[in-house]
């Protein structure tokens, strides 16, 4: 691992109203990692996802992408990044490859065979004329994967990226994902699913109520804990983060 | 401009049903009156029976169902989209919002202009099948020859289209805050359903944008007056430029949490 910062962000604050969403996180995600970003539903890491990419405004902090800052060289950063924020949505009355093919539209240099080589990648081929309305949830997955990759990006963000899959599916993606890790990629992947990510992740960060309790290498945090699995850890840290509030 | 931007939402909105539906729709409108014309005559139905007078009347009476199309139409492209999260598609993407806006501004300026020239063909293609093409363009009781009918036909349309802007900006307004298909499309509704509240008022009816739309066209070549010509332009930009600007603001400052 280098080390190099893909995605950092500072301080980071969301607010809707009284609630505070996302309190002061800040998380830092290395060249070649896959990144778990761990918490339990409604812990806020979807919405630190939405800020990361843009898609929220923070009311306080920052995010660096690949040593761009998110609000004043948007193009920059956003360039570096392909993700699925929540649940992946297409235009449902157009097929896997018109809605790919809109997406590598705004991709300079991207083109059919581009769509073509990201339906290969995730096996929907096959598929590539249907229409997205007869696309179950785990197809959905896939297709809003390839389309994340289609301009090579060298961050992933995948928000729950195993939901709606079957046992096969999930195994498929899990697959996919360290290759294109070793192909040089560096994965951020937010899941509550805490075995999965153990198996598949080198670096975690844990998020409860908003607030970042820990980061670091899933062997380092192990070590430095009781807890025989992230699971246990998990439990643990949050039972505590509780605790102190 | 970006143009693979403004081509992807023209290859949204023309792959859309609803385009091919608002066509038919328009098309019932046309054989309709001219059914209801054969049948019960011009007492029942205020109509000139030849096929170069029926677009310049379809271009007059359209904006009844043209300004309920703008508004599904702008829902569509906007709310349904906050709504469900495609506009994630594009916004994750190294485009900026304000490109985004600007690109579905183009789309839907195409979508009226679309509907307009598409209204002018099928009404000559009705008019004529149902009445022979005649020897003149009678609207409000006057008569052009066929030249100058085809040529205020467009100019009428071409006119038409910039009340048509300007009230589709405040639907774009209204669809970016509210990410609500029904409250965009219902505030449309209830746009068109006080306007006779703006017509039955001298003082009110030229700050309609609905009563722009109607008469707006009408005003360059009947009853010509420079100061109310002036005025109903002041209205309609005004309408546009607060509009757009709100809109502008509204989508920058938006949170996408679909």
């Amino acid at each position: 691992m280098s080390g190099r910062p893909l995605l950092e962000t500072r301080e980071l604050t969301k607010r809707f109203g009284e609630r505070t969403a996302v309190d002061g996180v800040g998380i830092r995600v290395e060249e070649g990692d896959i990144y778990g970003f761990l918490g339990s539903n409604g812990s806020g890491k979807t919405t630190v996802i939405r800020l990361a990419t843009g898609l929220m405004h923070p009311d306080s902090g920052e995010v660096r992408i690949a040593g761009h800052n998110l609000k004043t060289e948007f193009k920059q950063a956003i360039g570096h990044v392909g993700a699925i924020v929540e649940n992946p949505a297409f235009y449902p009355h157009l097929s896997a490859f018109d809605n790919l093919k809109l997406m590598a539209n705004l991709i300079p240099g991207a083109g059919r065979r581009s769509v073509q080589q990201a339906l290969e990648t995730v096996g929907l081929q096959e598929r590539a004329g249907d229409k997205v309305r007869s696309f179950s949830l785990g197809m959905r997955q896939r297709l809003g994967l390839a389309g994340a990759l289609l301009h090579r990006p060298k961050l992933v963000i995948l928000d729950e990226p195993t939901n709606g899959l079957d046992p096969q599916g999930m195994r498929e993606i899990k697959e996919l994902i360290v290759r294109l890790r070793d192909e040089g990629m560096t994965f951020m992947l937010s899941s509550h699913l805490l075995h999965e990510v153990e198996q598949l992740c080198t670096r975690v960060g844990v998020v409860h109520r908003g607030k970042l309790l820990m980061e670091g290498k899933v062997e380092d945090l192990l070590r430095s804990s009781e807890a025989r699995s992230l699971e246990a850890l998990f439990f643990e840290t949050v039972g505590s983060g509780a605790a102190v509030r | 401009m970006n143009r693979k931007l403004v081509a992807n939402e023209l290859f949204k909105a023309f792959r859309l049903k609803k385009f091919y539906l608002f066509m038919i729709l328009i098309g019932i409108v046309e054989v309709s009156n001219v059914l209801q014309y054969k049948a019960k005559g011009p007492e029942h139905i205020f109509l000139y029976p030849n096929g170069q007078s029926l677009a310049i009347q379809m271009v007059g009476g359209l904006p009844q169902i043209m300004v309920v199309f703008l508004a599904i139409f702008v829902a569509d492209m906007m709310a349904d989209e906050l709504r469900h999260g495609t506009v994630k598609l594009t916004l994750l993407r190294q485009v900026g919002r304000r490109e985004l806006l600007h690109a579905k501004i183009v789309s839907m300026f195409f979508f009226a202009a679309a509907m307009l020239l598409y209204t002018i063909v099928s009404s000559y293609v009705v008019g004529t099948a149902a009445f022979g093409w005649g020897d003149r363009t009678v609207f409000e009781g006057t008569s052009f020859p066929p030249a100058a009918g085809v040529y205020m036909t467009l100019q009428s349309a071409l006119l038409s289209l910039l009340p048509y802007l300007g009230f589709g900006l405040l639907v774009l307004y209204i669809a970016i805050v509210t990410a609500n298909m029904g409250i965009t499309i219902g505030v449309a509704l209830g746009l068109m359903i006080i306007e006779p509240i703006f017509q039955h008022s001298d003082a009110l009816v030229n700050y309609s944008i609905i009563s722009q739309i109607y008469f707006f066209h009408l005003q360059f070549w009947k009853d010509f007056s420079p100061g109310k010509m002036i005025l109903s332009i002041a209205v309609i930009c005004a309408y546009a430029a607060v509009f757009y600007l709100g809109s502008v603001s509204a989508f920058r400052r938006k949170d996408i949490a679909s």
